[in-house]
């Protein structure tokens, strides 16, 4: 026995059938669950040239390997499709408690095709299967909408059900936005929702209660333990954040940059993922000014979104399942400006850094606002906060005019219209429904191309690749762009994955000048981050128990142990390996060309900064992806996986089995 | 009747929730507010007469911080009433507590069901249609269908 169900559902919207599918061992073992498993389904099944929007498209969901056998951080879900952003490969990763519910009905995913007549919603108690209108719920947002089902549904189900839903948004079909649970959790990247609302699909909601299996249940909850006792002594003294700021400053003046996993984990306990708001005003991590700003354009900004002015306002910690850290929390936000809303999840480091440096807002209170009208919406906040960062900077340089934006009056930092500008964008009104296309889109039909920061098509994580230029790599040269959550050079020095991969170079500290350059020892990092990452997708778990570094969650161990199997690290990284390659025969098969990414000239340091910590940084973002596609096995011209590499890697063999 | 249901050591727990999503009847909820450390944070709590006693949210925790303790209990059922019945004996789910040996007409009792009425009904458990001597067992799910109005 191991953590497997051995089962996929597949549902034809079209038709309104369903078809529960046996997995053979064999794919399990060549990519696991998760991402791996979406990878080999979407490559065999979604035809060449399909259209994002049309029936052909297949939108999968599906929890990792490792979710429900105890194993600490491992309650992602992943969703999948041929992504209508990008016309590739696009996936999107969230918390919260949908991913055991996949499988408490028995299922390791569900594949949904076909586009529905009316509107619907999938329900699954692990013994029926069936597709029930949606009008009722149509239209309401998405945490309207889960509270509805909740009301309706929890009283006639034994298992209160878990609830995977689209907002108005999605509904809408807006290429940027995403699929929501929990009353603010998303999984908002590559345009998800909008699949989800092309097919007319508003909810999955599940209610099995089917017991998990996994083969030696003990030895994962023994390591399990000893994580969980390490981070509960973990605390930091209160008001610490003030001096994040100053922190950061001198972490972009210092010559190399330190990062440890636990001192990771001890900042998302303390404050949660904005511990890295006031680091990165300051560090030069975080992007300012829409990409072209210094640390001197947001001075004393590091105050203003000051992790303990958070911290202040929140009424409880959320964890999402199997989280011991508990980065996420609901604040209390009743009663202040611009407040629509009694309460929030708590903004995330991405949402904060784009709707508050980015665009140089400095209310931290409106971002609490915005944090919520986008949850309920259904939107994500990175694309939504780099288009509306070209929009202020196309209205500056009169590009846009004042009849164009509907009146608004589109300055660096102007709450009022920020606001104003995103719920037009939410509800597809008048200047906001160009921009709900994200900024690709605005931009073609606009102007304004070299102020629209966007990586084949999607708008990039708020992490800058010339603060650490590994992470412009994977900007470009990963199959779904401009995610930032694929490999950061500062993560790699914290991971220490070369302790489990006999091929990763150690991590040491180093100068910064020296990720600059092209060589092949940067390109086996990048790769080894790259193969870690799909991994951990693939075992379902979350980025920041990647972060906290190998000795502290040990993904082999676990693996092991639940699954029954004895692998050493290489053969999992291979896995990962694996994940990564097929998502590129993905694209390949889609006609997507990743030799025509690039990354946008100001985020490649074209022209240099004039100060700050990014001062006079130029990145070799082409020479760097060549050499990563090159480690990878992969032509380092077109990026096209090499016929050697598919046969070491078992593709061929994999791609004829089927369910 | 002698049933188990779980106790909490909240000093070790880590609030992973592995516990709550684990319970078949979803007996757990996290919503018990406490100080994990000097962390405002929450933590299961047992829902008042939904727990089956199965054991499976002790069998989930990793950090070994829920115990089965023995206690004495009533049966439960789940009541899907017919319309226009008196829900106060049912908690949010619909669940009731009734002495051992209890059949379908102590079911009508219980939601004040109008005799006249409950002639009418359809009424079945666990999804097989039965007559009102039916006597219950812990777990059962009773439903009632009204003819007239719907079920």
């Amino acid at each position: 026995m191991n953590s497997f169900m051995g089962k996929i559902l597949r549902v034809d919207l079209s038709t309104g059938r369903f078809e529960s599918l046996d997995v053979p061992q064999e794919v399990y073992e060549a990519v696991l669950a998760g991402k791996g498993l979406e990878a080999w389904y979407l490559y065999n099944n979604i035809p060449a040239g399909a259209d994002p929007l049309g029936p052909e498209n297949i939108l999968a969901f599906a929890p990792g390997a490792l979710c429900g056998t105890g194993a600490f951080l491992t309650g992602r879900w992943t969703v999948a499709c041929k992504s209508p952003l990008t016309g590739g490969w696009g996936d999107a990763n969230c918390g919260g408690l949908f991913a055991p519910a996949i499988k408490q009905c028995g299922y390791d995913a569900i594949f949904v095709s076909g586009i529905a007549e009316k509107p619907v919603y999938l329900f699954c108690d692990g013994k029926t299967v069936e597709l029930r209108d949606a009008a009722p719920y149509w239209g309401l947002d998405a945490t309207e909408a889960e509270l509805a089902l909740h009301r309706e549904l929890d009283p006639v189900c034994r298992k209160k059900p878990c609830i995977a839903l689209i907002g108005p948004a999605g509904e809408k079909c807006s290429l940027i936005s995403g699929i929501c649970n929990e009353g603010g959790r998303i999984a908002a990247r590559s345009g998800v929702g909008a699949v989800m609302g092309s097919k007319k699909l508003k909810a999955v909601v599940l209610a099995g209660a089917r017991p998990l299996p996994c083969a030696d249940r003990e030895k994962v909850q023994a390591l399990s333990r000893e994580l969980g006792r390490k981070l509960l002594k973990m605390t930091l003294p209160n008001g610490l954040g003030v001096f994040l700021g100053p922190g950061g400053r001198a972490m972009g003046h210092l010559p190399y940059m330190p990062l440890d996993g636990s001192m990771t984990s001890l900042m998302f306990r303390q404050w949660g993922t904005q511990a890295n708001t006031s680091l990165a005003i300051t560090s030069g991590d975080g992007p300012i000014k829409n990409w072209a700003g210094t640390p001197k354009d947001a001075r004393l900004m590091d105050m203003v979104y000051n992790p303990e002015r958070i911290n202040k306002i929140e009424s409880a910690k959320y964890h999402c399942y199997s989280c011991p850290l508990g980065c996420g929390g609901k604040l209390n936000i009743r009663g202040r400006k611009y407040a629509e809303f009694d309460e929030t999840h708590k903004p995330e480091y991405e949402t904060i850094e784009a709707f508050g440096p980015l665009l140089l807002n400095w209310s931290m209170d409106s971002i609490l606002q915005l944090n919520e009208l986008l949850n309920r919406a259904g939107m994500d906040s990175i694309s939504a906060g780099n288009t509306v960062a070209w929009a202020i900077e196309c209205y500056e340089n009169g590009i846009l005019t004042k009849e164009q934006t509907d009146g608004l009056e589109l300055n660096w930092g102007n709450t009022e219209a920020i606001l104003a500008l995103v719920n037009k964008m939410v509800a597809r009104e008048g200047f906001g429904d160009a921009l709900a296309d994200g900024v690709k889109r605005a931009s073609e039909r606009f102007g304004g191309k070299e102020y629209a920061m966007h990586v084949g098509g999607q708008e990039p994580g708020m992490h800058d690749a010339r603060n650490d230029p590994q992470l412009g790599i994977h900007f470009v040269a990963e199959p779904a762009p401009g995610k930032h959550t694929v490999g950061m050079g500062i993560e790699y020095g914290a991971m220490s994955l070369c302790d489990i991969c006999s091929w990763a170079p150690p991590a040491r500290l180093h100068p910064k000048s020296r990720d600059l350059e092209d060589t092949e020892e940067l390109a086996l990092i990048s790769k080894a981050n790259a193969c870690y990452t799909m991994l951990v997708d693939g075992a379902g778990g979350c980025y920041y128990g990647q972060m906290m570094g190998v000795h502290m969650w040990k993904l082999i161990d676990y693996l092991n142990a639940a699954e029954g199997w004895d692998y050493d690290g290489d053969h999992y990284m291979e896995i990962g390996e694996r994940i990564q390659c097929l998502r590129q025969l993905f694209n390949i098969k889609q006609g997507f060309d990743p030799a025509a990414v690039k990354l946008p000239d100001r985020m490649q340091g074209i022209p240099p900064l004039p100060s700050g910590p990014l001062k006079g940084i130029t990145l070799k973002n082409k020479e760097q992806v060549a050499a990563h596609w090159r480690a990878f096995g992969w032509d380092d011209k077109t990026g096209v996986p090499l016929r050697s590499t598919v046969e070491r890697l078992g593709i061929r063999t994999l791609t004829e089995v089927t369910p | 009747m002698i049933k188990q249901q779980p106790v909490f050591d909240y000093l070790n727990c880590v609030s992973c929730g592995i516990c709550a999503q684990a319970c078949p009847v979803s007996a757990l909820e996290m919503k018990k507010e406490g100080k994990s450390g000097k962390y405002r944070n929450i933590f299961p709590e047992l829902l008042p007469g939904v727990c089956i006693g199965c054991g499976q949210c002790a069998a989930s925790c990793p950090m070994e911080v829920i115990r089965m303790e023995e206690v004495e209990r009533l049966m439960r059922v789940k009541i899907l009433p017919p319309h226009g019945s008196d829900r106060r004996a049912l908690d949010e789910r619909s669940w009731a507590e009734l002495p051992e040996g209890s059949t379908v007409r102590d079911v009508l009792k219980l939601i004040r069901c109008n005799p006249a009425k409950a002639r009418l009904l359809l009424v079945s458990v666990n999804g097989e249609r039965c007559p009102l001597s039916r006597e219950l067992r812990d777990g059962d799910v009773v439903g009632f269908f009204f003819p007239v109005s719907g079920g």
